[in-house]
């Protein structure tokens, strides 16, 4: 069982990944792809490869996946616009200093177009509300630099949503009354901190019981699961964690047994990470592993923020410290 | 892209399996050609019954396409859900038979008959496909039980029934489908798709315009007539009962949030909350007791004990019983500590209970704190500084215990030890 990071083996696995196109997953995936892109530049970057993906042919796979007509991104080119491939788009552009590419004002009138009148947004024209959409909104909004005067996008409404997904156990939920999610958690706490409310949204109680709910997800083993009664898994190393981060709790974990547990799903042969020791590996679950590791310090990793899970240079560039200078 | 639970082993060995190997490639060959042939069709704007057959082949295969999804709605929009079929669509034989029938009708009846002829006959029409097409989801849905798209397809599907037909039969359509997430809940008690459906389901019976999934549109008009928080309440009772139903985290989630829709939907005063809360924690005290052990069950008296002390918001109320006075608090927190304390001898490795402990004797001094209320008619029982460092060093012992038997969050008892000095 491998004891490190096998950082080239990484590198290697998701360089190879877009040559596979002679097994059956590549093609049942295309639903995927521009999200399989950005977890795959993220890897990269962490794993201080940051070139390792050729940057002409991403922006313009990017690219074809635009809709000019409405603003939005689809997963592949002509797959239908939404908002999850939408911010897997802005954040591709985002990473790689390539945001003049799009046409941001038009990508913003997608995202306005997708607000309902609760605050919440939909996933895309089909109407389906989700928590994780309000998230997708503010961070494209907040990556485009244009979070604060995105026409007819209420910031108040959509953290009024947010709020409304709150449970007592600390946790939030897909919805208003759904069972709070470490999914979940993360995209809520997020966007509270995109929209810079998370502070004076939660009591010092409730972000207490938010912490404890997350650090009962520590398993003996050391793996981490998303819901109480369930199995351990290594995205979870990031929706959990991330969300701890964001709260300040990461020391209620044990770290050690953490990172042990992501460092046993590697495939020692052929690269990436996997859900669990001994499946077989994916580039979903790599990017979660290794910013998971990020977030526990480990060495040789480029720091990746919690609110994003971008490389955090990156996010200080575009978000942070721009934000910085408007609240001083 | 995003796999879970699949061996690699056994992947391997497929992989070095030439008959495997080749059969793979033209399973991919064939899926690409649909693929394309589907898109296209959806390029050319094509909605008739072809691509609708397009669609449902191609779903089965991947049912995670969602833009495929999208392009199915188009096209059962545009035909077999049309108010006006347009020409050129056959249509299943039942249709067929009533349109032939029509046309008898419309030679012999006047306008207005005939209009409500049409009229009914589309109704019928549109509810057989919409059937149809929930059977075509049914057997995907067992398949692929987290997959979004499908259960956004479903309730798509149901909300055109909503839209399309007259209120009765709309109405059974979400009735049949409560049915179909009791079967769901019973194969996979914790399926969180499952339960949200379940949420969705319950409140288009109660409130049959309502359309967005967001589920904050629910009006507060619901008369008590349509309301079903009596019989969900029930279920959740039901569930936490049956086996193994005490640690479903789900059920008791849910029970939480029907509660004080309940009771005020009951009308119930404030003796019959107090009384209502006494029942509540009486049934945990039965449960934790049988296991310890279960988290879901401590999430749960968490819910009762917080909510019941310090988080009364006296206008959206979450607590059962919201106006309790500071006496009586501190009479139920005395009493769930001494009951604890009690199970602490019979367990005494159990880090719920010890986690428990720290956190009411804490909530107990917060209370203590509160002003006193001239007309609180509890009496108070005698409090020194020694009750004080007392329970001080009751709750050091705690933690110090709960920093040996779960070291992987020692950090955070830690952290509350270090608040105690
Ligand atoms: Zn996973």
């Amino acid at each position: 069982m491998a004891s490190t990071l096998l950082t080239s083996k990484h590198v290697a696995y998701i360089q190879s990944l877009d040559t596979k196109r002679d097994r059956l997953d590549y093609h049942l995936t295309s639903h995927l792809r521009l999200s399989g892109v950005y977890w795959g530049l993220t890897s990269l970057h962490l794993l201080n490869h940051p070139t390792a993906l050729p940057r002409s042919e991403t922006i313009d796979f990017v690219k074809s996946c635009y809709h000019p007509s409405s603003g939005g991104l689809g997963a592949s080119p002509g797959h239908d616009p939404h908002l999850l491939y939408t911010l897997s788009g802005i954040q591709i552009l985002a990473t790689i200093d390539a945001l003049d590419e799009i046409d941001g004002d038009k990508v913003v009138e997608y995202v306005s177009k997708l607000q309902n009148p609760d605050g919440s947004f939909s996933g895309d024209e089909w109407g389906e509300v989700d928590s994780r959409f309000v998230y997708c909104a503010l961070s494209t909004l907040s990556l485009l630099g244009r979070l604060g005067d995105a026409p007819g996008v209420s910031a108040e409404g959509a953290v009024g949503f947010v709020l409304r997904c709150l449970n007592a156990d600390g946790g939030f939920g897909m919805a208003p009354a759904a069972e709070s999610h470490a999914g979940q958690i993360f995209t809520c706490v997020g966007a509270l901190k995109i929209a810079g409310v998370f502070e004076k949204s939660l009591s010092e109680d409730q972000v207490n019981l938010l912490g404890d709910w997350l650090c009962e997800r520590q398993l003996p083993n050391g793996g981490l699961n998303g819901r109480p009664e369930k199995l351990e898994d290594v995205c979870y190393s990031w929706w959990v964690l991330s969300s701890m981060a964001m709260i300040g709790k990461l020391q209620w974990i044990d770290r050690e047994k953490l990172v042990e547990f992501i460092l046993s799903c590697q495939d020692e042969e052929n690269g990436g990470i996997a859900d669990r020791k001994g499946d077989v590996a994916d580039v979903f679950h790599t990017v979660f592993g290794v910013a998971g590791l990020s977030l526990l310090g480990y060495e040789g990793l480029k720091e990746v923020d919690p609110v994003y899970c971008m490389p955090k240079d990156v996010t200080d560039r575009i978000v942070w410290n721009h934000r910085k200078i408007l609240t001083t | 892209m995003a796999s879970h639970g699949i061996s690699r082993s056994e992947y391997a060995t497929q992989s070095r399996d030439e008959h495997r190997r080749a059969k793979e490639l033209k399973k991919i060959e064939e899926y690409n050609q649909l693929a394309s042939t589907v898109q296209e069709q959806r390029l050319a704007t094509e909605h008739n019954l072809e691509a609708l057959e397009g669609t449902t082949r191609l779903l089965r295969l991947n049912p995670e396409y969602y833009t495929i999804w999208n392009y199915r709605r188009e096209i059962l929009q545009q035909t077999l859900l049309a108010k006006h079929s347009p020409p050129g669509i056959a249509l299943s034989p039942t249709s067929a038979s009533t349109r032939t029938c029509l046309e008898d009708n419309e030679a012999n009846q006047d306008p207005e008959e005939v209009a409500t002829s049409v009229h009914a006959a589309y109704t019928s029409r549109a509810t057989l496909h919409l059937k149809e097409e929930l059977a075509f989801l049914l057997p995907l849905l067992s398949s692929f039980p987290k997959c979004y798209w499908i259960w956004n397809h479903r309730l798509w599907t149901l909300q055109r029934a909503t839209e399309i037909l007259p209120a009765d039969k709309a109405g059974n359509f979400w009735q049949e489908e409560l049915g179909l997430v009791g079967l769901m809940l019973r194969r996979d008690v914790r399926n969180f798709h499952g339960w949200m459906y379940r949420r969705f389901v319950i409140s288009n019976i109660e409130f049959p315009r309502r359309k967005s999934l967001s589920g904050d549109e629910v009006e507060n008009s619901s008369s008590r007539d349509t309301s079903l928080v009596e019989q969900e309440f029930a279920y959740t009772t039901k569930m936490v009962q049956g086996v193994g139903g005490m640690s479903n985290y789900s059920a008791w989630h849910n029970r939480s949030k029907l509660i004080p829709r309940l009771l005020s939907e009951r009308k119930c005063g404030r003796q019959e909350r107090m009384d209502f809360l006494e029942d509540e924690l009486e049934l945990l005290k039965r449960n934790i007791s049988t296991n310890p052990h279960d988290q879901s069950l401590w999430f749960y008296h968490r819910w009762l004990i917080y909510s019941n002390t310090i988080t009364p918001d006296r206008d959206t109320p979450n607590a059962i019983s919201p106006f309790m006075s500071r006496g009586t608090k501190l009479l139920m927190l005395a009493a769930e500590i001494d009951t604890l304390q009690d199970l602490l001898e019979a367990h005494a490795e159990c880090k719920y209970i010890l986690k428990a402990l720290v956190e009411y004797v804490g909530l107990l001094q917060r209370v203590r704190e509160d002003p006193r209320d001239p007309e609180d008619v509890e009496e108070e029982e005698e409090w020194t500084a020694d009750d004080e460092e007392k329970r001080r060093v009751d709750r050091r012992v705690w933690l110090a215990k709960l920093v040996s038997i779960d070291p992987m969050r020692k950090g955070r008892y830690q952290e509350i030890l270090r608040g105690l000095d």
